[in-house]
This record gives structure tokens, C-alpha cells and sequence, in this order.
């Protein structure tokens, strides 16, 4: 079911709501974006930082593993030097003949080793691996037997190119670290007749070592043979013995055959991942390799991008910030426009619907003003019909009658016209459908075809309303045929009554063929039919709304197709409304409104008929007949509330007079009345109480209860008899 | 009984007068409010007939003002419908001391029956 309705339709600008979305969704991006993209710039930056780290570390490492390279290698060719200048020196000679000039020979060494920081000691051994001589003392310990040393078997054995490098080892004589450089000595006719050796102080590579550390994070450096056996390692020194076991990688590229390389590892050492770069020290078998900690360049390239991130995330969160205050800065506009946009919307439905009104005040003028006149012809006709009647013959009472019905579809049309401009004579009185309904109904009946059953169910505690009788028979009948044109093919009709809540509800129920949802919403518009040209005016439901307008109600209707038509009509309980009537009839005051009023009113027999009727209402009446007047009573004493005309003679109007009293007396209630349509918009317009008048001691009471209960002023009729 | 009937519209206003002297009124007519004043102060009728609309004054104003110079004054008020304002007029004629109001157009028989109510009882 649908529910007849008159109010437009919401319409959102629909486009504004889209571009309004793009935007706010861009925004959102551009917060997105404001802290994604330096966080994004942050980590490439790391990400090529920590690329670059690795990178350096490893050219540093390879320039440091070939200085380191080079500086052993000087040191070994210089050690070739002096054990060929001892080998000459020692010549062809026999161990005897070497012995009786060892003193010669201690000093010769001594002359020898003097300038060469990396030398312990320079030795020289007979064929017997006894000494011969050293730079360090003299007479030659004859005592010691070296046989056990593995230069000795190397040399005596004949193997290897002559010249044997050492582990480190501990000087037995000095307890410090050593490692020795020898070279065999062999006799022209080929027996081995010893060696002469150099024992060299690891410090002097090591020292090197730490010099170039300085440029180099983390380097670490080690000479090794290539059997694994250390001859020096910085930093930490050598343990006696220590060896590079032949699984780690370094050895298995020795074990390769390569001259240099870098690579990856664990260390053997202290199991910390290092890079490695290695060469090999010339012809001989030794190898240096340098190595830098993961971890430190790892802390290196972290300590920067901290420092980096210490910059770019600060900014990353002040750019999204930014844009987000963008964000919200723009919805807030939008919020703004799209109200505006509501607010502009609102107004132009209100001004369409304004000028809508005017245009039915301007048609309400115009049918008023026909129909009034209209209404004095049809009674003119209605006398004379009257006055022939009494002389006609049957023949023509027949053509009179058709003359009486035409007048009564006059009657019918001109008070439909009033309604519409709401200008219908009204004579209200106390109905109690109970009782009156049927007798309602028999014109209804009248115009109902036989196929159609008309059918009245009246609740038994059906509250009485305020209604005038003639206006609801035109209303039923009205619906009635409304109905009946709904119902061609016969039907039912039912009209029914009982109480809702604090109203009266007449329901008239059809099971016709409803009305079209697209129409429905049409229907209570003046002048709108359905029904073929000349058959329907277009004004009876506005009369059936005017009337329940009027009676303090209003009208609901519901249709489906095939399901019939149902019409509301909701009325205001009239019990009330009687009791006052006849309280006001007999002269009674009743309890409703004890005030002291001041009534504002040029015309000396109206303002007399309302004083008589606020009198009966209960009110005490002061009457002055203009607003200069009014203003200087309210000084004089005080009022409750001020009842005034709009038209007065002088040069202040009843608008005028209630804007004045509203800066003197801003507690005291105004309500205004007038006859003129204009002046009743005007005054409401500036939000002003205003009656149309002449109206009724209901609405009359109404209105002035209303305005001293919304008057937050005690009564001055409370305030002690003033 | 003795009538005055009170309408601007002569034509009205004579046809209304033919009616009830056809009924056996003694009828009087005033095409103001104005003269129908002059005419009870010179005949005074047992009831009043008077539109609520006429051109020189407001009917309600007359009403008021025969309900006040002729207090046992029987008034009826009749209303074709505001010309230019609107508002229950009927209903405030009977405010202001109309005894019984009729909208125009009425049947001439409910008017007559009206004035049967209106007499004494014997």
C-alpha cells in the first residue's frame, strides 16, 4: 500500500556527492602519500646505503689486504738480503774454521741486525743444527742440539726451494714471539753444511697492521702458511700451535691454488661472520688475508640511516599532518557547500511551494468571489422554484424538479469552490456520528447504484466532534462517488467510525480498483481528476480536506491497485469544544482563562462582540481603540496578554504595536487578528501570533491559553488583584 | 410575524420577501444595514433576516448592533461565503447574537420552518 503523499521529493545533488567523494578520496591519498613516500624514499636510501657500505668495506679490505701484502713481501726480500749476505760471509768454510772466527762473526751479525727493527736475531747453524754464531751472544751456545726443530729436518732432508718460514713460535731464550726465515747452506760439492736463519718479531707486521686499521673499520689481519699454521695475527695475537683448520674456506682456495680472493665466513676464531680478502706473499708459501666484522659495518651503515630516519620520519609525520589538517580543513568545506547546497534546495522547494500557495490564495480570491455571488443567484432561483411549485400542475412540478436538482449541483459546486479557498460559511456544531451517521448516509445511499452495498459501523464510545453537518454529508457524498466511479462493476462500500487515540477517525473503505501509485501523491491537489472531461471537477477531495482542515484534523488516503481505495478523515474530539459553546450560551464564565487582556480594536461593535465573547471565556477586558492608546495603558498597569487588530487608524498598525511592546514589555504575549491575507503572512512572516478573523471563540481561547502558557510572565491576575 | 430581511442583493432580497409573504409574513426589507436600523426603529420586527456581507458594514457588526438595541430580537444569518476573507463567519454570527444561521443557497422551507419555531408558543 501506498501512502498518499504532497510533500516533494528528496533530490540530493547527486553529481556534487560523486566530485565530493573524488575529492576526499584524493586527499586521502595525498595522506597516504605525505607519509608513505619519504618512508619510501628512507628505506631506498637504506637499502642503497647498506649496498654501498658492504661494497666500500670491500675495496678497503682489498687495498688493505695488498698493502698489507706488500709490506710483508719488502720485509721478506730484505730478510732474503741479509741471509744471503750471511751466507757469504760464512762461505765454503768448514764448522771449525767458522767457530775460531765467531767472534768476528758475532760482530759482523750484531752490524748485521743493527737497523733491521723487524729482526730479533740473526743464527747460523753447522751441519750438526748446532750454533755457529748469533747476533745476540757470544761465545755460540755449542751446548744446544736443534735437531728437533722442523726447519732442521726440512733443511737437512733437502726439501723445498732452501728456505723454510716458521709458525710462530716463543724464543727458548727470551720467551718472546718469534717466527724464523732460513735458507739451507749447502757446500760446493753438495753436503749440507747447516743454515743460517733470522728470527723476526711479529710486532713489526703487526704494528703496520694497526696503523692501517685506523682507516679501515674493523679490519683484522693474519699471515699464514699454507698449511694453516699462523705467523701473525692482529688483533689478538697468536696462540702457540693456533692453526686454520684445512675445512675453512680460506684454505680450501690455498688448497686451490689461489693467489688472492675474497669471500665470506664464519671465523675460526671467534665465530663472528667476516669478509675475507687473501693474496698470497709472492713465491712464497705464505698468505695474508684481511678481514673486516659484518656486525661493525652493519653498525656503521645503521648508525647513518638512524641519523637519516632521525630526519625523514619527523617530516614524514609533519607532511601527513599537514595534509591530513588539509583533509579535514576541505571536508569541513565541503560539509559547508553541501549544506548550503541542502539549504538552497530546501529554500527554492520552499519558495516553489510558496508561490504554489500564492497562486491557490489568488484561485481561492477568484472562486470565493464567484461563488459567493453564484450562491445569491442559486438562492434567488431556489425562492422563485419555491414560489412556482405552489401553482404548478404535475406536468410541470416534473420540469421543476429537474430545475431543483440543478440547483443542487450548483449548491454542491460553489461550496466545493469555497472550500478550495477557504472561504466556505461554516456552521460547526457538536456531532456524534452515533447518532447521526445513518441519517448522513441516506444521501450517500441515494447516489449509490443498487450494485453497490453501502455498508456503517459505528464504535459504540465514539467520541463526538466539532463539525459542520452540511459540509461532512458533501464530504461523504463526495467520496461516495468517488468511489462508486471506482466500482464500476459494483462493490462495497464501508464507512466506518470509532476513536484514535486523542482523535476521531471516519473511515471510508472501498474495493474498488484503487488508485495508480503514480497519482496518488495528485490527488488532494486542487482541480486534479481522473476522471473523463466533464464528469469530475477536481475539488472533492479538496472539500473533504478542507473539512477536515477545518475540523481540526486531517486526511489520510491509501490505495493499491485491485485492493480497493481507503480514506482517513481524522477529527479533533469535540467534547471540550461543546461544553465551552454551551457554557459561553448561558452566560457562564468558564474556569479556562482567568486574565486580565487588552484588547486593541478600532471598530466599536466588533471589539464589543469579542470583549462579550473573551468575557465569557473568563478573561477581564480592557478595550482601547488604537496603539497609541495600548502603549500607554500597558504603562499604566499590567496586562497578561494583548489582543490587537492589524488595521487601526493612526500611524502605528498592530504589527508595528507588537514589535513596540516586545523592546518595552518583552514578557507580555501579543496575538494579533486580522481579515487581510497579506497581513496575516506579513505579521507570521516576522514571527508574530496572528489570528484570521473573524474566527471562533474556540480558536480564540486557543490561542490566547497558548500565548500566556508560552509567556514565561506570572499572571497579573496571581500578582494580589492589580 | 413580522420579518426584515437585509441583503445587498435586491433581486435576492425580493424574492426572499415574496416567499415568506407567500407564507403569510408580514415582511420588510433593507438593502443595508443602515437602512434595515431605520426601518426596525420605525417597525420593529419580530425577527431579523441579515446577510453577513454587505458593502457599507460588516453584517457581523449588525448583528451585534440589533442584538444589542433589540435584545428579544429574533436573528438569523445567512452567508453565501467570504467574498474576500476567510474565517467561520456563521459560526461567529451566533457568537455575536445570532439566533440561528443558514448558508446560502437554503431551501426557502427550512427558512419558513425556521420562523414556525420562532413563535411563541400559544
Amino acid at each position: 500500500m501506498s501512502e498518499a503523499s504532497a510533500a516533494p521529493a528528496e533530490s540530493p545533488s547527486s553529481a556534487l556527492a560523486a566530485s565530493r567523494q573524488r575529492t576526499l578520496v584524493r586527499l586521502r591519498a595525498v595522506v597516504v602519500l605525505a607519509f608513505a613516500l619519504p618512508l619510501f624514499v628512507l628505506f631506498g636510501t637504506a637499502a642503497v646505503l647498506y649496498r654501498q657500505a658492504f661494497v666500500e668495506a670491500g675495496g678497503q679490505l682489498d687495498a688493505a689486504s695488498r698493502i698489507a701484502q706488500e709490506h710483508a713481501l719488502k720485509m721478506l726480500e730484505t730478510n732474503e738480503m741479509v741471509l744471503a749476505r750471511m751466507l757469504e760471509l760464512l762461505g765454503n768454510a768448514s764448522d771449525a774454521e767458522v767457530l775460531a772466527r765467531s767472534a768476528e762473526a758475532h760482530e759482523k751479525l750484531k752490524d748485521m741486525a743493527r737497523g733491521l727493527p723487524q729482526v730479533q736475531g740473526l743464527f747460523m747453524h753447522g751441519a750438526d743444527s748446532r750454533s755457529l754464531g748469533t747476533s745476540r751472544v757470544f761465545p755460540p751456545p755449542r751446548d744446544i742440539d736443534y735437531s728437533d726443530r722442523e726447519w732442521y729436518a726440512v733443511h737437512r732432508g733437502g726439501q723445498g726451494s732452501g728456505v723454510f718460514i716458521t709458525e710462530q713460535l716463543r724464543s727458548r731464550a727470551t720467551g718472546e714471539a718469534i717466527f724464523d726465515m732460513s735458507r739451507r747452506r749447502v757446500l760446493p760439492d753438495g753436503t749440507y753444511a747447516g743454515s743460517v736463519h733470522i728470527s723476526l718479531r711479529p710486532e713489526y707486521l703487526t704494528a703496520f697492521w694497526e696503523e692501517m686499521a685506523g682507516s679501515v673499520r674493523g679490519l683484522r689481519v693474519v699471515v699464514l702458511r699454507a698449511d694453516g699454521r699462523l705467523v701473525a695475527r692482529w688483533p689478538g695475537g697468536v696462540t702457540p700451535g693456533a692453526a686454520v683448520a684445512p675445512s675453512d674456506p680460506l684454505m680450501q682456495r690455498i688448497a686451490e691454488g689461489a693467489w688472492y680472493g675474497q669471500h665470506e665466513t664464519l671465523s675460526p676464531f671467534d665465530g663472528a661472520t667476516r669478509v675475507v680478502a687473501f693474496r698470497k706473499l709472492g713465491q712464497y708459501p705464505l698468505y695474508v688475508a684481511a678481514a673486516f666484522d659484518r656486525a661493525q659495518v652493519f653498525a656503521g651503515w645503521a648508525v647513518r640511516v638512524a641519523l637519516i630516519a632521525l630526519f625523514v620520519v619527523p617530516l614524514a609525520c609533519a607532511l601527513a599532518w599537514m595534509a591530513w589538517v588539509a583533509l579535514k580543513r576541505t571536508r569541513e568545506e565541503l560539509d559547508a557547500v553541501q549544506r548550503l547546497e541542502e539549504e538552497t534546495a530546501r529554500r527554492s522547494r520552499t519558495e516553489l511551494a510558496l508561490a504554489q500557495s500564492q497562486k491557490l490564495e489568488v484561485v481561492g480570491q477568484l472562486a470565493g468571489g464567484v461563488a459567493h455571488d453564484f450562491n445569491n443567484l442559486l438562492m434567488i432561483v431556489t425562492s422563485n422554484l419555491h414560489l412556482l411549485r405552489r401553482h404548478a400542475s404535475p406536468d410541470a412540478a416534473r420540469h421543476l424538479a429537474a430545475m431543483e436538482r440543478a440547483v443542487g449541483n450548483g449548491t454542491r459546486l460553489t461550496r466545493q469552490l469555497l472550500a478550495l479557498s477557504g472561504r466556505q460559511a461554516l456552521a460547526p456544531e457538536r456531532v456524534l456520528l452515533q447518532d447521526r451517521l445513518q441519517a448522513l448516509l441516506a444521501l450517500v445511499r441515494a447516489a449509490l447504484p443498487g450494485s453497490i452495498e453501502l455498508e456503517a459501523q459505528v464504535a459504540p464510545d465514539t467520541a463526538a466532534i466539532f463539525v459542520d453537518v452540511a459540509e461532512l454529508e458533501l464530504a461523504l457524498i463526495n467520496l461516495a462517488l468517488n468511489a462508486r466511479d471506482a466500482m464500476e462493476g459494483g462493490g462495497r462500500l464501508v464507512v466506518s467510525a470509532r476513536n484514535a487515540q486523542d482523535q476521531v477517525l471516519l473511515e471510508v473503505a472501498d474495493s474498488g480498483h484503487g488508485i495508480d501509485p503514480a497519482v496518488i501523491g495528485h490527488v488532494l491537489e486542487p482541480f486534479f481528476t481522473t476522471k473523463p472531461a466533464g464528469k469530475g471537477t477536481g475539488l472533492g477531495l479538496t472539500q473533504v480536506q478542507a473539512l477536515c482542515r477545518s475540523a481540526g484534523g486531517k486526511i489520510e488516503i491509501a490505495s493499491s491497485p485491485g485492493k480497493g481505495t481507503r480514506v482517513r478523515l481524522y477529527f479533533a474530539r469535540a467534547a471540550a469544544d461543546a461544553r465551552m459553546e454551551r457554557e459561553a450560551s448561558a452566560g457562564r464564565r468558564p474556569a479556562g482563562l482567568e486574565c486580565e487582556l487588552l484588547l486593541v480594536e478600532d471598530n466599536d461593535a466588533l471589539a464589543q462582540a469579542t470583549a462579550a465573547v473573551l468575557e465569557s471565556l473568563g478573561c477581564r477586558v480592557r478595550r482601547v481603540e488604537n496603539a497609541r492608546a495600548a502603549l500607554k495603558a500597558v504603562e499604566d498597569r499590567s496586562f497578561d496578554i494583548v489582543l490587537s487588530d492589524i488595521e487601526m487608524p493612526g500611524r502605528i498598525d498592530g504589527i508595528e504595536l507588537a514589535l513596540q511592546l516586545a523592546r518595552r514589555a518583552p514578557l507580555l504575549p501579543v496575538v494579533l487578528m486580522s481579515g487581510y491575507a497579506a497581513r496575516i503572512e506579513q505579521a507570521r512572516s516576522i514571527g508574530l501570533e496572528v489570528l484570521s478573523k473573524p474566527c471562533s471563540p474556540t480558536t480564540l481561547q486557543g490561542a490566547i491559553a497558548q500565548a500566556i502558557a508560552a509567556s514565561p510572565k506570572p499572571a497579573a491576575s496571581a500578582r494580589g488583584g492589580q | 410575524m413580522r420579518v426584515l430581511i437585509v441583503d445587498d442583493n435586491l433581486e435576492l432580497l425580493e424574492s426572499l420577501a415574496l416567499v415568506l409573504r407567500s407564507a403569510g409574513h408580514d415582511v420588510d426589507t433593507a438593502p443595508s444595514a443602515a437602512a434595515a436600523l431605520a426601518v426596525q426603529k420605525a417597525r420593529p420586527a419580530d425577527v431579523l433576516i441579515t446577510d453577513i456581507f454587505m458593502p457599507d458594514t460588516d453584517g457581523l457588526e449588525a448583528v451585534s448592533a440589533f442584538r444589542s438595541g433589540w435584545p428579544r430580537l429574533k436573528i438569523v444569518a445567512m452567508s453565501g461565503g467570504g467574498k474576500m476573507t476567510k474565517g467561520n463567519y456563521l459560526e461567529t454570527a451566533r457568537v455575536v447574537g445570532a439566533d440561528a444561521v443558514l448558508r446560502k443557497p437554503f431551501a426557502p422551507d427550512k427558512l419558513l420552518a425556521m420562523l414556525d419555531s420562532f413563535r411563541p408558543a400559544p
